[in-house]
This record gives C-alpha cells, structure tokens and sequence, in this order.
C-alpha cells in the first residue's frame, strides 16, 4: 500500500496535492476514535489502562533517554575533532549548526 | 498545538462513547482496516509527490543525517531495554517507541498489527515522548548538549517541538532540527510496520 502511495504520489507530483495533509488529518481522526471505541467498550483494556499507561512511560523514558545518549555520543565526537579521522570523518560543531551571522 | 488537542480529544471521545456504550464497533469489522489502508495510501502519495523536500535532502550536508540515524538507533536501544522490565516482547517495545512521538500515525498502524491494547500503549508513549520534549527541551540544552533537545522530539522537531528547541538549542539549529523532524516523520511508518511483522 505505501509503495503504491509512494509510486502515484510521485506520477501526480505536478498536480495540486494541498488535500493530502487534510484527507490525512482526517483519517488519523477516524481512526483514533475508532480506536477509543475500541479500548472503551474493552472492558479488560479500560481496567488496565493504568498499567498500559505505566509501561507507555517506561518506553518512553528509555527511548528518549536513550537517544539522548546516542545524540551526546554524536556531540562528544564532533566536539573532540574526531581523532578517528580514518574514516574522513571530519564533522565539526559548525557543519550542524548555522551560526547566525554565517548566513 | 491546536491539531494534538483535536487528536486527544478524538481519542477521548472515543473512549467515553464506548465506555458507555454509546458507540460499537462488530466483532468481526473491517473499517478500521480499510480506513488505514487508504491512510497508509496517502502517506506514501504526499511522500511520493513531495519532490522539494526530497530534493532539498541532497542539498543537505550528508552529516547531518547522523542525528537522526543515531536518534532512531538509540529509540530502538532504549525500547528493547524496556522489554527486559515490562511484559511486553521486545519487538512490540521497539514498534512503540520507533513512533518516535509520532503518535497519530504509530499507535494506529500498531492498533492494527497488535491489537487495541498496544496501540494505546504507543498512543501514550508517544504523546509522553512529545511532552517530555516540551518540558525538557531547555533544561536538555543546557546541561546535555544542544543536540540532546533534538534527539529527543523525535519525529516531532520540524513541527510541533521546533519553537522550543529553536529557543533552547539556538536558531542556528533550526535547520538540522528540521532534516531531523523529517528523516524521522518519513521513517515511523516503515520502521512501525516493519517492527510489527517481527
């Protein structure tokens, strides 16, 4: 189905698309009603929701703590001068950050 | 803003009218399926058809896809390390979190895919990584590094989370906020559906 999406999005890339985001918006809509139908009427669901909501803060604590890490190991490297320049590697702080009066 | 309180609120709704039994969905329904269908449909024709942003991609330093790569590796890190506490397999934990606090589109794919009790565990969690964001971004900027803000909005730092990184990290990192938000926006729906048919 997304590759279909992706392959007509791309032969229509010419045509006026500003309906896509809105037919999106749209059908996330219907779905996430459909979706508090669903875990209303789900009696073992509505008695657990604390629990669910208790694993969803545990996911997302460590998922972002995580990426965190992996976003200081970045910033450790870069600001270090990548002594491993084996690999060409020679990323500095300036490359992702625009400095203003760089402009 | 306006836009995550209408998605709550749909979702509440939703929960009240079924938790009274105002709403119901049969046993053996198909809707959902179909509607999501067609919405994967044309998350992939505004993909498809988006030849700006795809092109302005190439103009981008080639580096400055290491963020999100690493963003997106440690999310899928730190939800397999949440599986080891939670009664959850750690595929399922790792189709959560690779929402990436995009929570509209990952909680429904793995509503379909895993059921209603799990979407609404990555409806949550991806709501929490969103707020998180919001209330950390400065303090993140600050003691971490002005990176750390970025990584953790996920999905979310083209859009919603961008003014306060913009105002935490600097404006100077608006443009690599931006690639971010869209390397991750562009890979929740692979990375979702291809983490629930592990």
């Amino acid at each position: 189905m997304m590759a279909l999406g992706l392959a007509a999005g791309y032969l229509l890339r010419y045509r006026r698309t500003e309906w896509l985001p809105k037919a999106v918006t749209a059908m996330v809509w219907l779905l996430l009603l459909l979706l508090g139908v669903e875990v209303g009427s789900n009696a073992m669901i509505m008695g657990n929701l604390h629990r669910l909501g208790l694993d969803a803060l545990i996911i997302a604590a460590l998922a972002t703590i995580f990426s965190i890490v992996a976003s200081a190991v970045l910033w450790h490297r870069l600001k270090s001068g990548s002594p491993d320049a084996g690999n060409g590697n020679t990323t500095s702080e300036s490359e992702l950050c625009e400095k203003e009066d760089g402009r | 803003m306006r836009g995550s309180i209408v998605i709550v609120a749909m979702f509440v709704v939703g929960v009240i009218a079924g938790a009274m039994g105002l709403a119901e969905i049969p046993e053996q329904s198909d809707v959902s399926f179909y509607v999501l269908c067609a919405l994967i449909f044309f998350v992939g024709m505004s993909i498809g058809s988006d030849t700006g942003t795809l092109r302005s991609f190439k103009r981008l330093n080639p580096r400055l896809f290491a963020l999100p790569v690493l963003t997106i590796a440690g999310t899928i890190a730190g939800s397999a390390m949440a599986a080891l506490i939670l009664p959850h397999s750690a595929t399922d934990c790792m189709a959560v979190g690779s929402g990436l606090a995009y929570y509209s589109l990952s909680s429904v794919l793995i509503t379909e895919s895993r059921g209603a009790d799990l979407g609404v565990v990555a409806l949550l969690a991806n709501i929490l990584r969103e707020i998180f964001t919001l209330l950390l971004a400065p303090l993140l900027a600050r003691y971490v590094n002005p990176l750390a803000p970025i990584a953790a909005g996920g999905a979310t730092t083209a859009d919603t989370t961008l003014p306060i990184i913009s105002r935490a990290s600097g404006a100077g990192y608006v443009p690599l906020s931006i690639a971010h938000g869209f390397v991750c926006d562009f890979s929740v729906p692979f990375l979702v559906s291809f983490l629930c048919t592990l």
